[in-house]
């Protein structure tokens, strides 16, 4: 694993049809834990399912602890791979269920059994829990199941397609704790999310996608100073809106002022959103100008995205 | 591997399958020649009694069995889409084939089973019984002149008169009595049948079981009729001619009311091993092309359906 790397990706597209769901992706990433980021139909699925040898690329090509996934037995046992879909056939016990995928790796069923019994005792679900029906468990019940199998067979990478989806917060901890441990003891791991602050405390590192790309990649630093300085709307209400927006306008970081028909209104364009918070308290009170109200962009990582993808179409 | 990942398979749908619901559904179809044979029974002159021979075979290797393959191996790969457990088999090492695998030997011990249990049920609790557990055929069988059924063995023969001679003793080929033509038909249905519902589950994965019923009326019911080349292609071919044979029936001695079978074309020319041989080549051609399907395709779990 040391020597080829966890993941590389060259040029990969995947077309379903004329849709595309991952669109000229490259990037390659020793080993170490990372977390894909991306709004719903992002296309961080899609690539999971590549990766884990579900799918084919339709151009490009990936590797996966140096081997081609699609229809490579070998690389496979040393995968472990959580969907993010909910189980849904639910006629056996936790226990039966984790022990069936474990048994599929090759191993005996006495053997799987005891693995199974390990992951699930890893991801906190109680003995009797684990042998009662799977129609029975609520959805973070079912989340560990699925993470449970992933893991029961210790392999080298872990891939997990929103692990943190209907957990409580006590188990959302656990699992954080769960998967802090599993890279402290040296493995891979791929977690993707719609929530940054979900797998910041696991991942060091983090690629950002939208519509398929690959927008971004670094890590949590480098990804906060992108949200604080890609152009941001900032929202104000000053009974002096026009004499501000002169001043303001005058300021390198604002790209553009849009005064509102009521006279009072103030939209403002910041490339530098945290000068321009830090600027703004002088410059009112050196011209004696007073605001109501202020409000800005959320921080979220969907206006990241949206700024980016501005950014990617040379609209910002 | 792939045995041991196909038995953990088969050992995990086998229990599943043993839940109340399925199990009351398939008792029910075990359940049916039997209450069929006792209404005809009830009737009195409703159905000549020799008749029934040829009834049961389609009712147990023909209802039995493949009503049970078909609640259990048409959706086999439509259910792991279906209730998004596909991404789990799909990233183990021959996991495609070891659902596969497992969930066709889950098919044919349920229809072998459920054969079994028919039988066992039908003879002791119908007219059939009486019989002794054997059924005449439609008509009586004319006396076999035919070398090739006949063994020929020489004996020496002692006679006060004439003093000792050779004499060659002729030992007419047995037949099979029904509930044991019947036992092999039901096994040899049930790896059949599972295999080629193996095949329509995994072509058409989306509606499977539609596309099972059409083909099992049209092709095994229909077309493996025709008295044509066609019909070589067919499971139902070479079983009917294999349970003819098993019963030391003739062509010539059907009814008039079975005289539309009365078409050499309608039987297979070969022996029962010929028979035998071509139903393996068949089951293997279904399964192969099956596995080949689930291993090039990719399947989209969550998306497209």
């Amino acid at each position: 694993m040391e020597g080829a790397g966890m993941l590389q990706i060259e040029n990969l597209t995947k077309l379903y049809g004329v849709v595309i769901g991952v669109n000229d992706m490259s990037v390659e990433l020793p080993s170490g834990a990372y977390g894909l980021l991306g709004p719903n139909g992002s296309g961080k699925t899609t690539l999971l399912n590549i990766i884990t040898g579900q799918l084919k690329s339709t151009v490009g090509e990936v590797r996966i602890l140096g081997e081609r996934p699609w229809k490579n037995e070998a690389v496979l046992k040393r995968i472990g791979f959580c969907s993010a879909l909910d189980i849904l056939q639910t006629k056996t016990t936790g226990l039966e269920w984790v022990t069936l995928y474990t048994e599929m790796l090759g191993f005996r069923h006495k053997i799987a059994v005891d693995m199974a019994h390990k992951a699930l005792d890893r991801v906190g679900l109680s003995g009797t829990d684990r042998i009662r029906g799977i129609d029975q468990y609520s959805r973070g019940m079912k989340q560990r199941c699925k993470v449970a199998q992933a893991i029961a067979h210790e392999p080298e990478i872990l891939l997990l397609d929103e692990p943190f989806s209907g957990l409580d917060p006590i188990a959302r901890y656990e699992l954080t704790n769960m998967l802090t441990e599993w890279v402290q003891e040296g493995r891979g791991l791929l977690i993707s999310s719609h929530i940054l602050h979900e797998v910041e405390a696991v991942c060091e590192s983090f690629l950002l996608m939208m519509t398929g790309r690959l927008l971004a990649s670094g890590t949590v630093n480098e990804i906060y100073d992108l949200m604080t300085n890609v152009p941001k709307n900032v929202w104000i209400r000053s009974p002096q809106a026009s004499k501000l927006a002169v001043v303001l306008q005058e300021l390198d970081h604002v790209a553009g002022i849009g005064l509102h028909e009521d006279q009072e209104g103030l939209d403002v364009i910041t490339t530098d959103a945290s000068s321009f918070y830090t600027q703004l308290p002088g410059i009112l009170r050196a011209e004696s100008l007073r605001i109501h109200e202020m409000q800005s962009e959320d921080d979220s990582l969907d206006s990241v995205f949206e700024k980016l993808m501005q950014l990617h179409r040379g609209e910002l | 591997m792939l045995i041991r990942s196909s038995l953990a398979v088969f050992r995990y749908e086998f229990k599943k399958s043993l839940s109340l619901g399925p199990t009351i559904l398939w008792i029910c179809v075990i359940a049916f020649p039997t209450v069929l044979q006792l209404l005809i029974d009830q009737a009195g002159n409703g159905i000549p009694t020799e008749f029934s021979g040829v009834l049961l075979v389609g009712t147990i290797p023909g209802a039995v069995c493949l009503l049970t393959i078909l609640s259990s191996m048409a959706p086999y790969l439509n259910a792991e889409l279906e209730g998004n457990t596909w991404p789990y088999v799909a990233v183990r090492p021959q996991g495609k084939t070891s659902i596969m695998l497992g969930k066709y030997l889950v098919s044919v011990t349920r229809s072998i089973i459920a054969g079994f249990l028919a039988i066992a049920l039908v003879f002791p609790s119908t007219s059939l019984n009486e019989l002794n557990r054997d059924i005449p055929p439609p008509i009586t069988v004319r006396p076999t002149t035919d070398a090739s059924s006949k063994s020929t063995t020489w004996s020496e023969v002692t006679n006060d008169d004439i003093g000792t001679e050779q004499v060659m003793k002729i030992k007419k080929n047995k037949p099979y009595p029904l509930w044991l033509s019947l036992v092999i038909l039901v096994i040899l249905s049930s790896f059949c049948y599972s295999s080629l519902l193996c095949l329509l589950g995994t072509i058409m994965h989306k509606r499977p079981m539609i596309l099972a019923i059409i083909y099992v009326l049209l092709v095994e019911g229909v077309i493996s009729l025709l008295p044509a080349v066609v019909n070589a292609s067919t499971i139902n071919f070479y079983l009917r001619s294999i349970f003819l044979r098993l019963m030391g029936w003739e062509l010539t001695d059907l009814p008039n009311a079975l005289s539309f079978i009365n078409d050499p074309n309608m039987f297979s020319q070969f022996s029962t091993m010929g028979d035998l041989l071509s139903l393996a080549v068949l089951c293997l051609i279904f399964l192969f092309t099956a596995n080949t399907l689930l291993r090039n395709r990719e399947y989209h779990v969550g998306e497209t359906l």
